[in-house]
């Protein structure tokens, strides 16, 4: 991979191809990059209502912001802009000391926001946050998060959120992928987890929050997710039938919705892409035609990626925005690439030496997979 | 922003005095938010009148934002040692269906508006009857989205409640068990006239709207069951062929009847007579509505059959045309028929 010394050497606007005769669409780099800076400040004014109506998941918004702005910037400047590691001013830590703080002693998780309770989607977002940043994960309580994820697996396998009871397939793949980071995937009942996700996949192929519910593509990442991590791939049912699924949530406009005959929006370009790159299928929908409706749905004056096109921007929306352009290889190899199992830069998944199992797609694999246990496609 | 318009939202931020009404509603908010910080870590619930004035401060934040876990944790926290003291909990049980009610009529997607719900039916086990009429809000829910599938999770929530509370018990394992697909599993059975009325109730939304696929999923999960507590396999899938028909020959464009199509043909045997009867069905709807998704059923019929490889060929080569997006898939598909 190659790595320029400097962002500078990046451009604030450019092309990207999206289609035969050299058809391309803008992508406006620099504008997102305002965004982003601009986004910060504004959140944490106590006069910001849309910081107020987020206060609760501040955590996952900082995670978004982050991993957003390493895909537009090189690893010191994104440090720099965010003020990741070093206060950026008097008033306000670095965002790892926040992290830190957010750590609720006795529960051994981490809340979305300074003093609020621990549970398993900020703790994911808090420990991606700190591995991004480079900081050691032995320096935390690992025996006390690794016991609090735990105590979150069910008798069936499931996992709840947190102390309450609420059971969904998005806290076991946090479950799962957090525990990772944490070399500690042994200390659950990995066959159960997957047992269980495995329980939740329908008849289309797809799979749900929990069993018996509807397919949805964000809960297909986070089954094919968790499966991926814990190299059970194979207990996937007709593979040929989910890929087909998620094939068909492409819309005329170039989208993807989440359901069948549901609005196109730009976060399934990350929830959908990233299952189909774990089980080889990118090239089952039009990438170009993504790409362009992912390019319309920019903010092209303030910066941002919204739902869709014509729509208000949000970082949510803006980190998933940008994953996809990622995964459809769409983004210029100057740039950081984003992992589709763990939702990290590839460049931080290698150093971690994070594991993860990917289908083949007829013998070949994209790079940013290739040090991924591959298994074959069945024919 | 889910389905905000930009300009729209911009110019509101734009005119200074709606700017000065949200940036006041933010410090009121905050201002709410310390005070339950304080109360909470005061921990002074032993005291009643105390425990009771937070309760409906929390209430307050709730019907502002339903999303943050933490108020709901905390409200939960009260709750229990609310409870401890109570000999009647119906002005509890409630009190809680009214406020996730409201909440959920701001927010109908908020995932702890629904979670306490469950919650507090699972604290307090009421008799079927408040079970029955949960049943009925959902329903009431659905007319406003029919595919709300926090909605219709809730729905087999309830009835999975409703089915061990028959049984003499409130047997759930955790928050979050549903009526699974499998009969073979330790999941209670469904007492046969609610299986019957939860039958019914996803025809009646099918009838309503073709397009609903999350009441197709519903029945997908109910079929096996009907099957088994009701046998006569055959004359349950003709029905369930003739829903799709009916369908299909409506909208045969829209996905969602196909779907349920596809999953029918893939988990159960049918009749190659029968089987041959729709295809043809679909090769005249193909003379007037040449769309994919009759290529496609047309297709899926002919691989079940085994039998037509040069149509089955042919229909891939048009749909190769037809759906481009999705070209790649067809043409791995015709190369394998191919070498068969």
């Amino acid at each position: 991979m190659s790595t320029p010394s400097s962002s500078e050497e990046l451009p604030g606007k450019m092309n990207i191809p999206a289609g035969e005769n050299g058809s391309f669409v803008f992508f406006h780099r620099e504008s997102h990059l305002k965004y982003i800076a601009s986004l910060s400040a504004k959140l944490d004014k106590p006069s910001s209502y849309e910081g107020a109506v987020t206060e609760h998941l501040r955590m996952s918004g900082i995670y978004w912001t982050y991993a957003a702005l390493s895909l537009l910037v090189q690893r010191p400047e994104a440090d720099k802009v965010l003020g990741v590691t070093s206060a950026p001013s008097d008033d306000r830590p670095s965002i790892v000391d926040w992290v830190l703080k957010c750590y609720v002693k006795g529960t051994g998780g981490f809340g979305g926001n300074l003093g609020h309770d621990a549970h398993i989607l900020y703790t994911l977002s808090a420990l991606q946050i700190l591995v991004m940043a480079e900081y050691d994960l032995n320096q935390l309580h690992v025996d006390d998060i690794v016991k609090f994820i735990l105590s979150l697996q069910q008798e069936d396998g499931s996992f709840v959120g947190d102390q309450w009871g609420e059971v969904d397939t998005r806290f076991s793949y946090c479950a799962i992928s957090a525990l990772s980071l944490l070399s500690s995937l042994g200390e659950i009942n990995l066959p159960k987890a997957v047992e269980y996700i495995a329980s939740c996949q329908n008849l289309d192929g797809g799979f749900g929050s929990m069993k018996g519910a509807e397919s949805h593509a964000g809960q297909v990442f986070c089954c094919v997710g968790a499966l991926s991590i814990a190299k059970s791939l194979h207990v996937i049912k007709h593979p040929d039938l989910l890929g087909w699924w998620l094939a068909e949530r492409q819309c005329d406009s170039g989208g993807l919705n989440g359901r069948p005959e549901k609005q196109a929006d730009v976060c399934y370009s990350w929830w959908i892409l990233s299952a189909l790159s774990i089980i080889g299928r990118v090239d089952w929908i039009s990438g170009d035609k993504l790409a362009t409706f992912i390019s319309k749905a920019q903010d092209p004056d303030d910066g941002g990626i919204a739902d869709r096109p014509d729509d208000m921007p949000d970082i949510f929306h803006t980190f998933f925005g940008l994953s996809g352009l990622s995964l459809l290889g769409k983004l210029p190899s100057v740039f950081r690439q984003i992992d589709p199992v763990y939702a990290l830069p590839v460049d931080i998944v290698l150093e971690q030496k994070l594991s993860a199992q990917i289908i083949g797609s007829n013998g070949k694999v994209e790079d940013r997979l290739s040090h991924y246990e591959i298994v074959e496609r069945h024919k | 922003m889910h389905g905000r318009n930009r300009e729209d939202y911009k110019a509101k931020f734009r005119d200074p005095k709606v700017a000065a009404g949200l940036e006041k509603k933010a410090q009121q908010w905050y201002t709410l938010m310390d005070a339950l910080i304080e109360a909470r870590k005061a921990d002074n619930s032993k005291e009643k009148d105390k425990r009771k004035g937070t309760i409906d401060l929390i209430e307050k934040a709730l019907l502002v934002n339903p999303d943050p876990l933490n108020l709901w944790n905390h409200r939960r926290e009260l709750l229990v040692l609310e409870r401890e003291e109570m000999e009647n909990t119906d002005p509890m049980l409630k009190n809680e269906l009214d406020l996730t009610q409201a909440a959920l009529q701001r927010n109908p997607k908020a995932y702890g508006s629904w979670f306490h719900r469950k919650w507090i039916l699972a604290l307090l086990q009421p008799d079927s009857s408040v079970l029955q009429n949960e049943l009925k809000l959902t329903a009431q829910f659905l007319t406003l989205d029919e595919r709300n599938f926090h909605c219709w999770n809730y729905r087999r929530f309830v009835v999975s409640a409703l089915a061990s509370c028959w049984n003499g018990g409130w047997e759930l394992p955790s928050m979050g068990p549903q009526i699974g697909a499998s009969v073979n599993n330790s999941a209670p059975s469904i007492p046969q006239d609610v299986l019957e009325a939860e039958w019914d109730f996803t025809h009646q939304k099918i009838q309503h709207n073709f397009s609903n696929f999350s009441a197709f999923h519903y029945r997908s999960q109910l079929l096996p069951r009907m099957i088994a507590q009701k046998g006569d396999e055959a004359a349950i899938l003709e029905e369930e062929l003739q829903v799709v028909e009916n369908a299909i020959f409506t909208e045969p464009d829209d996905q969602t009847a196909w779907w349920y199509h596809k999953l029918l043909l893939l988990e159960y045997k049918f009749e190659p007579s029968r089987l041959e009867e729709q295809a043809e069905m679909l090769r005249e709807l193909l003379e007037d509505s040449p769309g994919k998704w009759v290529l496609v059923g047309l297709f899926e019929i002919l691989s079940v059959l085994g039998t037509r490889k040069e149509e089955r060929c042919e229909l891939l080569k048009r749909l190769i045309t037809l759906d481009q997006d999705r070209s790649t898939r067809y043409r791995e598909l015709l190369e394998k028929l191919e070498s068969e």
